[in-house]
């Protein structure tokens, strides 16, 4: 397991991740405790695991992603930030029962679409589109909580 | 005809029809427009063929802005800085010239179209090849270098051609030696440009050596040609009659000094598919009549919705980047370990898996900006004098905040383009200061400090580049720029030189 410590700006700092991992899985957490999570859409799970397939490196992600947590206070959450690249997708035609190449098609365009309105993010210099930062985070996370292995 | 000033008899008094004081780009590209033609002209230059650093020890002053050396950027000798300089050409875009609400003391009196059949005379003085500098079919060779696709209408590819580069001084001494109307007169200084009573006219201009002779010529008409700094210290040190100094009744000579700031690697740009950059952006090459190189510009759209000011960036091969490279040792502060992961992650998201250990290639960057013109940023005269008993320059170069946060954002830009193009990615490494009290690097581009402006309170000469006030004294050289532009300068003064001859020619035939 990667990195678990949080920063100051964790929104719920009462609720570590190791207790978390104690309650014994992410759907009972999500049900035990409603108010400590912002609520997922049904599917964000697989949109986890269908977003993380699409790293060809995910280590390379993470620790993208760990760099640019070090900045900015966003969601630690795999499924929250799922939800929310799920979000910036959906305007370029992702849907919950697409395949993987259309949710590479939607990410590839959300990722334009980012330049073009220069929602972009520094991380060491290098500017990303605020999508991409979201993969890496969502990366880091995955890789702090030890779901999936370094590919 | 050549005569050494050092042979001169004290007190000689040379008449001639034109003088032109100072043999450097502009200076020899005018005497050579006027050779044999039917007027006198009296070349005057303070060096001889060679460098020699008792002359060339006349360049030094004092710096107290940003710091900038005054003698090491400019050359004193037959065929001035053009005896090293390098070579590169760009015209000015027409947007240069245009008053920019966004831009304070932008609007030259000329349009882009005035100087384009100049510019394109100019080509061929300086040695360049065919003037199709914004023509990507031309260099594109029927698609087989094909500039790269950026999107987003903000980054465009354009080109600079490369003079030899051609030594003035050398290539250009012949017909000028050649030409029966012209004498030039090596190792002679003007030492002042001496009006009548009411300033109105130029009488004399006096004329020394550094062994300590003395005489004076007695033109019709002067071109004062002595370089983008000089031209300003010559009229502020000709104040006998107007103690301000000639042409300065609204004491705008010496102000609104340009440069451009050159920055080296403000940015870098990891690229996963190498092989779409085209070799005219890495090198110079040779293509099509001409020897090139392409850089970014931004494109006008951008700078006006924007309200920026331009850049232009090079764009270099720095190294192959790897998975299995070795970062142990690697400094922290460069975090080049990063860019393996950045380059898989443009590779994750357009699905596009590395076959083998390579994952594409770094790029390096180097820039030279416009500054806005600033009337705080001038030529003065310095307590301290020089081997002639004349005040040095003092030279106080600034650049602002808006400076530096204009380069930033187009940094931007830049990085949007690339990211958009979804090959590339931009890392940002000029630093986000508040201050710019310090230049990487300059161009040696001296610019503005006999600006043109219709309006004599905000400019020194006019569309004609003829000193405001004064009927016979005209500038030519850098130093008129009203803006600076991303571009080196000199073929626009040439250029400039150019249309003032043609000016002065038609002058002549009305009879001065
Ligand atoms: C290292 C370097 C590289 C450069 N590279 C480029 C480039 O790639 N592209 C580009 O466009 N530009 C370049 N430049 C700038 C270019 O050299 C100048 O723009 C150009 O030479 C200016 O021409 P000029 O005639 O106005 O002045 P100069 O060439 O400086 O000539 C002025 C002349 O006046 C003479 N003079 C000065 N004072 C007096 C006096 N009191 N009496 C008589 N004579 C006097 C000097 O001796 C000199 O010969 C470079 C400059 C340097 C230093």
């Amino acid at each position: 397991m990667g990195d678990t410590s949080h920063d100051k700006h964790e929104p719920h700092p009462a609720i570590s991740r190791r207790n978390i991992l104690i309650l014994g899985g992410v759907a009972l957490v999500t049900a035990a405790l409603p108010l400590a999570f912002p609520r997922f859409e049904p599917d964000s799970h697989t949109l986890v695991d269908a977003l993380a397939g699409l790293l060809v490196d995910r280590d390379a992600a993470a620790r993208l992603g760990r760099e640019w947590r070090l900045k900015s206070t966003g969601a630690r959450e795999p499924r929250v930030i799922a939800a929310s690249i799920g979000k910036r997708l959906v305007p370029y035609g992702w849907r919950k029962d697409g395949t993987p190449d259309e949710l590479r098609t939607a990410l590839l365009a959300r990722i334009r679409h980012d330049f073009e309105v220069s929602d972009m993010v520094g991380i060491s210099g290098w500017q990303l589109a605020r999508t991409s930062a979201e993969l890496c985070a969502l990366a880091a996370s995955l890789a702090d909580e030890g779901k999936h292995d370094a590919a | 005809m050549f005569i050494d000033g050092r042979q001169v008899p004290d007190g000689t008094i040379i008449d001639t029809d034109i003088a032109i004081i100072g043999a450097g780009a502009a200076g020899i590209t005018l005497a050579r427009s006027f050779a044999d033609k039917a007027m006198t002209v009296t070349l005057i230059e303070s060096g001889g063929f060679d460098f020699d650093p008792e002359t060339q020890a006349l360049y030094e002053g004092e710096s107290v802005g940003v710091p900038y050396s005054l003698d090491a950027s400019r050359l004193r000798y037959f065929g001035g800085s053009t005896n090293h300089w390098g070579g590169w050409c760009r015209p000015m875009q027409p947007i240069d010239f245009e008053k920019r609400d966004w831009v304070p003391h932008s609007g030259w009196p000329i349009t882009y179209d005035d100087l384009l059949p100049y510019y394109e005379r100019a080509n061929e003085i300086a040695q360049v090849g065919p003037f199709q500098y914004n023509n990507a079919e031309w260099w594109s060779d029927g698609g087989k270098n094909a500039p790269l696709p950026l999107p987003g209408g903000e980054v465009t590819t354009r080109w600079f051609e490369y003079s030899p580069p051609t030594r003035f001084g050398w290539l250009y001494r012949k017909p000028i030696d050649a030409a029966k109307n012209i004498t030039t007169y090596l190792n002679s200084n003007v030492l002042e440009i001496v009006p009548t009573a009411d300033a109105s006219h130029v009488e004399r201009l006096r004329v020394g050596t550094l062994s300590g002779k003395r005489f004076e010529v007695t033109p019709k008409l002067v071109i004062l040609a002595t370089g983008g700094i000089e031209n300003a210290r010559m009229l502020l040190l000709s104040n006998s009659v107007e103690k301000k100094g000639l042409g300065n009744s609204h004491d705008v000579v010496g102000r609104y000094f340009m440069e451009h700031p050159h920055v080296d690697r403000p940015a870098e740009i990891l690229l996963t598919d190498p092989s779409v950059v085209t070799p005219y952006y890495k090198t110079y090459t040779k293509l099509n009549g001409a020897s090139i190189r392409a850089v970014f510009m931004f494109t006008d759209e951008y700078l006006r919705a924007q309200r920026r000011l331009g850049t232009v960036m090079t764009f270099y091969e720095s190294k192959e980047i790897r998975t299995d490279d070795n970062y142990d040792k690697e400094d922290p502060v460069s975090q080049r370990s990063l860019e393996p992961d950045i380059l898989q992650l443009m590779r994750s998201a357009s699905g596009n898996k590395a076959d083998g250990p390579v994952l594409g290639k770094r790029y390096g960057t180097g820039c030279a900006t416009e500054q806005a013109p600033n009337p705080l940023s001038r030529i003065t005269l310095s307590g301290k004098k020089d081997a002639l008993g004349l005040n040095q320059t003092k030279i106080d170069w600034r650049l602002t905040n808006a400076d530096r946060d204009n380069l930033r954002k187009n940094l931007e830009a830049l990085a949007r383009a690339f990211g958009q193009w979804g090959n590339g990615t931009v890392r940002i490494l000029f630093k986000d200061k508040d201050k710019w009290d310090e230049a990487e690097g300059w161009g040696n581009h001296h610019m503005g400090t006999t600006r043109m402006s219709s309006d004599p309170r905000k400019g020194v000469v006019d569309a004609n580049c003829k000193v405001h006030g004064i009927d016979n004294l005209y500038v030519a050289g850098s130093s008129l720029f009203t803006t600076s532009a991303t571009v080196n300068p000199t073929l626009t003064l040439v250029a400039l030189a150019l249309r003032l001859s043609d000016h002065v020619q038609q002058t002549f035939t009305r009879g001065v």
